[in-house]
């Protein structure tokens, strides 16, 4: 049997970048819809792809994640996906009950209750009065809420009110589940069993996920789908897509967005391509700069391909610069396992308290070990035993 | 890939192992018009329950933050009432000799106009709040705008309750065509609801509608016998002679009262045109929703 939920077919979706258009092109389609005709393919004037031509398919037990600047086209794939909006061209085939992580708590009123706004939004999620029954003393349970159901969710936290919200959604069971950046919510504690039970979803539906978490992407993700300018460009493994965003993460390369009239420019001028297991990251940038500009401290951060901070440091830079300057740093005796990691530099003045320029992916370097790090395994009993 | 590819909306499969298909596509959904409709109100018949929730959502928190609740929906056509009363007897203006006591005609015409305004503004109302809801998950905006309209049908039944007390002081012994007490009500509603949808699809758009509605119903009010008969000649006796309110308005008095049924063809006219038109804007609204999603913003 054929297992595709989620099929995209050159997928296309035009938007306006003037409101007042907009809306006249909005009751133009909507004309042509009336009149059973449809309109015609050709951008007008002010418009773009905000999708184009995209395809892709997604199983049940698959994870599809997106991924893409902001602007991309990513919320509006998912809205396509979702039926909420449709396209201009091309065709979206969805076969199974659809649930979405993306606006959790979709019509709670504040002024009702918890346990009268669950039942609220379990039927806006889909959910039946009887079902909603049955389900809400674990929905309660898993959003720790028992103490506070009868108070009015006006007085709830908004990590309450997020919690509640999660709960209801995922106590659905969805064929197709589409996320918006809501896996995980509420506190450490409370993220770690947030995205236990969401796996328990993830691997019964077919996932569309879209983060600008790379963690989370290369945790929980089977194929990656990378998007520029409303257009696929690219697919495959989590990492190497991974790695290609982190890599047009920002245009600047090389260079650093400057805050503030301290700091006129940074610019990379050198650095290490490799390090080795202990050893040295040099890099060197330039810095024009106004008179006085007090810069007193650098924070350097080391991220490898699934965006996590690797490791972070922090330099006290001493003298007084002058308007061209050369700025050198040395981190020293750096242990990072094998890969491909990228720099963040952040400049401060005033003390460490103003951020002047910062620059995320200044460059990307490798890291290799001789020695890879391993554990075994030392079964409880032969310890006691000896 | 697929095997089997079906075109623009909804194919609900019988067998257990085979899931709904939908698909989306460019094309416009009134190519398969049979199917539209029978979408559009399938789904407000699945949606029921959501519907009678949202509308009991709206209901208490309306009066669970105010001491004298439901005191609200009496008040406005008491106060019209008394204002004309006080304007008459001080004579500030003459109303024309009407055939009941003025107080009684007064009071029957602000009934049913306000819940004919209230019927008119709800669905663009209720389509602007749930709009957060429904630009982010798929839920049909028809549920609640039902919801809104159900509202507004709760709140007449709530003040028409006021004309009970006024009959009574006025001793008028309502005749036998109050038997035709449900075509009225049902004509307001549905009346008032059709073109309250007929504006939903340029009300979401343009927040002129909104600005609007207050302004020209308050004008509106005056081209029709609400607090004062119909006159005899001049400009104003033609308009409200083909105002479409007139003979709900008058006819509403009439079998309440005097027993006259003049104005029930009419009425039963305009209630199968505004049935139509109920209809074909709530399959519009369908149709157009795709566009005001995408236009509304993210």
């Amino acid at each position: 049997m054929n297992n595709n939920l989620i099929v995209a077919d050159r997928v296309s979706k035009k938007f306006c970048r003037n409101l007042r258009k907009s809306l006249w092109y909005g009751i133009q389609d909507s004309y042509f819809d009336l009149c059973g005709r449809t309109a015609k393919e050709a951008l007008r004037k002010d418009e773009f792809w905000a999708n184009e031509e995209v395809s892709f398919s997604v199983q049940r037990g698959q994870c599809v994640g997106l991924i893409g600047h902001n602007g991309a086209g990513k919320t509006t794939l998912l809205k396509l996906l979702n039926g909420l909006i449709k396209p201009d061209k091309g065709k979206v085939q969805i076969s199974g009950r659809v649930g979405a992580m993306i606006a959790l708590g979709a019509g709670f009123n504040p002024i009702l209750t918890g346990r009268e706004n669950v039942f609220v939004n379990a039927s806006i999620l889909g959910l039946s009065q009887k079902e909603t029954r049955k389900l809400f003393d674990s929905i309660v349970e898993f959003a720790e809420m028992s103490e506070f159901i009868d108070s009015p969710v006006r007085t709830y936290s908004s990590g309450m009110m997020v919690r509640l919200g999660f709960a209801v959604a995922t106590s659905l069971k969805p064929d197709i589940l589409l996320i918006d950046e809501v896996l995980a919510v509420g506190d450490a504690r409370f993220k770690a069993k947030s995205l236990v039970r969401i796996s328990e979803l993830l691997s019964r539906s077919a996932v569309v996920l879209v983060s600008h978490s790379m963690a989370t992407v290369a945790q929980i993700c089977d194929e990656v789908l990378f998007m520029e300018k409303g257009r696929l460009v690219s697919r495959g493994a989590p990492t190497s897509q991974i790695e290609r965003y982190l890599c047009v993460a920002e245009d600047s390369v090389g260079t650093a967005d400057v805050y503030g009239d301290e700091i006129l420019g940074v610019e990379l001028i050198d650095y290490s391509r490799d390090v080795h297991q202990g050893g040295e990251l040099r890099f060197s940038v330039s810095l024009r700069s106004s008179e006085v500009n007090g810069l007193d401290s650098a924070i350097i951060g080391i991220v490898d391909q699934a965006g996590s901070q690797a490791a972070q440091t922090h330099v006290d830079i001493q003298e007084n610069l002058r308007s061209e300057q050369r700025l050198s740093f040395v981190v020293n005796h750096l242990c990072l396992s094998t890969g491909r990691y990228s720099v963040n530099l952040n400049l401060y003045s005033n003390g460490g308290k103003k951020l002047c320029a910062k620059s995320i992916n200044l460059f990307s370097f490798n890291a290799t070990t001789r020695k890879h790090l391993y554990a075994t395994y030392c079964p409880v009993g032969r310890v006691a035993s000896e | 890939m697929s095997t089997s590819v079906q075109s623009t909306t909804q194919t609900t499969s019988s067998a257990a192992n085979q899931l709904p298909e939908v698909v989306y596509s460019p094309e416009s959904p009134l190519a398969k018009p049979g199917k539209l409709v029978g979408d559009v109100f399938g789904d407000l018949w699945r949606y029921r329950e959501l519907i009678w929730i949202l509308f009991l959502r709206d209901l208490k928190a309306q009066f669970r933050q105010s001491y004298l609740g439901y005191v609200w929906l009496f008040l406005p056509p008491v106060m019209t009432t008394a204002i004309w009363l006080f304007l008459n007897a001080q004579q500030v203006i003459a109303v024309e000799e009407t055939q009941i006591p003025y107080p009684v005609f007064v009071i029957i015409g602000t009934v049913v106009w306000q819940t004919f305004v209230k019927l008119l503004q709800s669905p663009v109302v209720s389509f602007a709040q749930g709009k957060p809801v429904f630009m982010k998950l798929n839920v049909p905006a028809e549920a609640f705008i039902a919801a809104g309209t159900a509202r507004a049908v709760f709140e007449f039944l709530i003040y028409s309750i006021v004309l009970v007390p006024v009959f009574l002081t006025y001793q008028i012994m309502p005749p036998w065509t109050i038997v035709f007490i449900p075509l009225i009500v049902v004509t307001l509603m549905v009346t008032g609801t059709a073109l309250g949808l007929m504006l939903v699809p340029i009300g979401s758009l343009y927040t002129d509608v909104q600005q609007a509605i207050p302004v020209i119903m308050g004008f509106l009010m005056y081209l029709s016998p609400v607090v004062f008969p119909p006159p005899r000649s001049g400009i104003a006796s033609v308009v409200i002679a083909w105002n479409p309110m007139t003979p709900i308005l008058m006819g509403t008095r009439d079998i309440l009262t005097s027993g006259d049924t003049q104005h029930l063809m009419p009425m039963a006219a305009i209630l199968v045109a505004a049935s139509i038109i109920c209809v074909l804007s709530t399959v519009a609204i369908r149709i157009v929703m795709p566009h005001l999603v995408a236009r509304m913003g993210m």
